[in-house]
């Protein structure tokens, strides 16, 4: 490339698309996640806890996912405490312990199930799948998504998800607390893909629930006060000319007479690439 | 640079990506208008391009062969997003870190064919000699340059018609 044959150069229209894109020196590169996402290892930072406010959640990625998944799978953020920006969960929990990944499937229960209208790795459009409940032996919970049959039974089962002492209790005034986990994919070009669950406060009247945007609405599974659906979104819902259409992106819950009653707002979510880093 | 060895074209593969790092952002910034986004496009590329290096032949360069993926995998989310949000305007051109963006010119290139603005990035902006650009967009040599003096005389013509 530096074996010029060129002499056809104008300085003028140089000058002119030099005032156009920058030359940005400074920006990091990243072979090494290249790497990684190219041979299907994890990516580094998922097995760890957030920081800051997300702090008392762990995001975690099933070492069976890493296997299945291609690395474009990502990790979990939680949306604490939607609408009044509170800790979801009340107490810091030390178990289980990630770095063995010993996540007890015992008493599974299947909070909610959902068809997926696309693929999402390892699953692919037309599977059914759940998100698991999972109370742990000292006390602790987590919510995993997974297949919704047969009954996980082992952790190597599970997809995605989160634990936390008390899973399922919101703070004092959210009416809405959300988990998106997400992947980059490509097919005829690049796009972001979600998987958005969370529950709702226990005794809630909501009757359905669904994603609501200026783009239009997706129905979101609702069954036992909790939610989950998948979006998909092309990545320049993330820049700048998109700021009114991201800040449409609202999760809404409507009671019996259609009466929306819940609201969790998605748009910070939504302006990061989903393998951005946790924590704020 | 031809390489058909698998363990040499991974570490001349790292080599052009660090060494022209900035250039490819650069370039893929141009195609779809967003910084952020350009990121994921040079990624996604040699995500591509690492998986699938078992194919390369050697049959034309190696930076021909990178440069025609990035150029590619940006063309194609450009493509995607503005089919994905027909009532959306499509990515554009963000002033970020002081760089001033000429709305006027922008628009100027927007009117240009495809080809003709590919052909000024890869020039302009990734410093690419006419031999690569003719590999990168997969078309002949002689085009490359018909193509940059259309171009040329194109921006010179439309910018008369530009307020500066």
């Amino acid at each position: 490339m530096t074996d010029h044959d060129v002499t056809d150069y104008d300085p003028g229209v140089n000058e002119i698309l030099e005032r156009q894109v920058p030359l940005r020196l400074d920006a990091q590169s990243d072979w090494a996640g290249a790497l990684r996402k190219a041979e299907g290892a994890p990516e580094s930072g998922r097995n760890h806890r957030p920081r800051g406010r997300l702090g008392e959640w762990v995001a975690v990625r099933m070492r069976s996912r890493r296997l299945l998944a291609p690395a474009l799978v990502v990790a979990v953020l939680v949306i604490a405490g939607a609408a009044a920006g509170g800790r979801l969960w009340s107490e810091p929990w030390n178990g289980p312990p990630w770095g063995t990944g010993a996540i007890d499937t015992t008493h599974a229960t299947s909070l909610v199930e959902y068809t997926l209208p696309g693929d999402f790795l390892p699953w692919k459009a037309g599977d059914r799948i759940a998100l698991w409940h999972l109370p742990q032996p000292d006390g602790g919970t987590c919510v995993f998504d997974g297949l919704a049959s047969p009954r996980p039974t082992a952790q190597t089962d599970l997809g995605g998800g989160s634990c936390g002492k008390d899973s399922g209790q919101l703070p004092a005034g959210a009416p809405i607390s959300m988990a998106i986990q997400g992947e980059t994919g490509i097919d005829s070009g690049l796009y972001y893909n979600y998987l958005i669950w969370g529950n709702v406060r226990s005794g809630s009247d909501i009757a359905r629930m669904e994603i609501r945007s200026d783009a239009g609405t997706l129905p979101l599974a609702y069954s036992h006060y909790w939610f989950l659906g998948q979006l998909k979104i092309p990545p320049s819902l993330g820049s700048k000319s998109s700021a009114r259409l991201r800040r449409s992106y609202v999760v809404v819950g409507y009671d019996s007479q259609g009466k929306a009653i819940a609201r969790g707002d998605l748009a910070w979510a939504l302006t990061r690439p989903p393998n951005a880093s946790l924590g704020p | 640079m031809t390489m058909t060895d698998e363990s040499v074209a991974l570490a001349a593969l790292s080599d052009i990506y660090e060494r022209r790092y900035a250039r490819f952002l650069r370039v893929a910034e141009a195609i779809v208008g967003d910084a952020d986004v350009a990121r994921d496009v040079v990624q996604d590329a040699f995500v591509r391009l690492i998986r699938s290096r078992r194919r390369f032949r050697g049959e034309g360069s190696l930076d021909g062969w990178v440069w025609s993926t990035v150029v590619n995998t940006a063309r194609n989310l450009r493509r995607d997003a503005s089919k994905h949000r027909a009532d959306e305007p499509l990515i554009e051109p963000a002033a970020t870190n002081g760089h001033v963006v000429d709305a006027g010119v922008r628009a100027l290139l927007a009117t240009l064919p495809e080809r003709q603005r590919l052909v000024l990035f890869l020039r302009y902006y990734a410093d690419l000699d006419y031999r690569t650009i003719a590999e990168a967009l997969e078309i002949q040599p002689g085009t490359v340059g018909a193509t940059l003096n259309q171009a040329h005389s194109a921006m010179k013509r439309l910018l008369k018609e530009v307020p500066q």
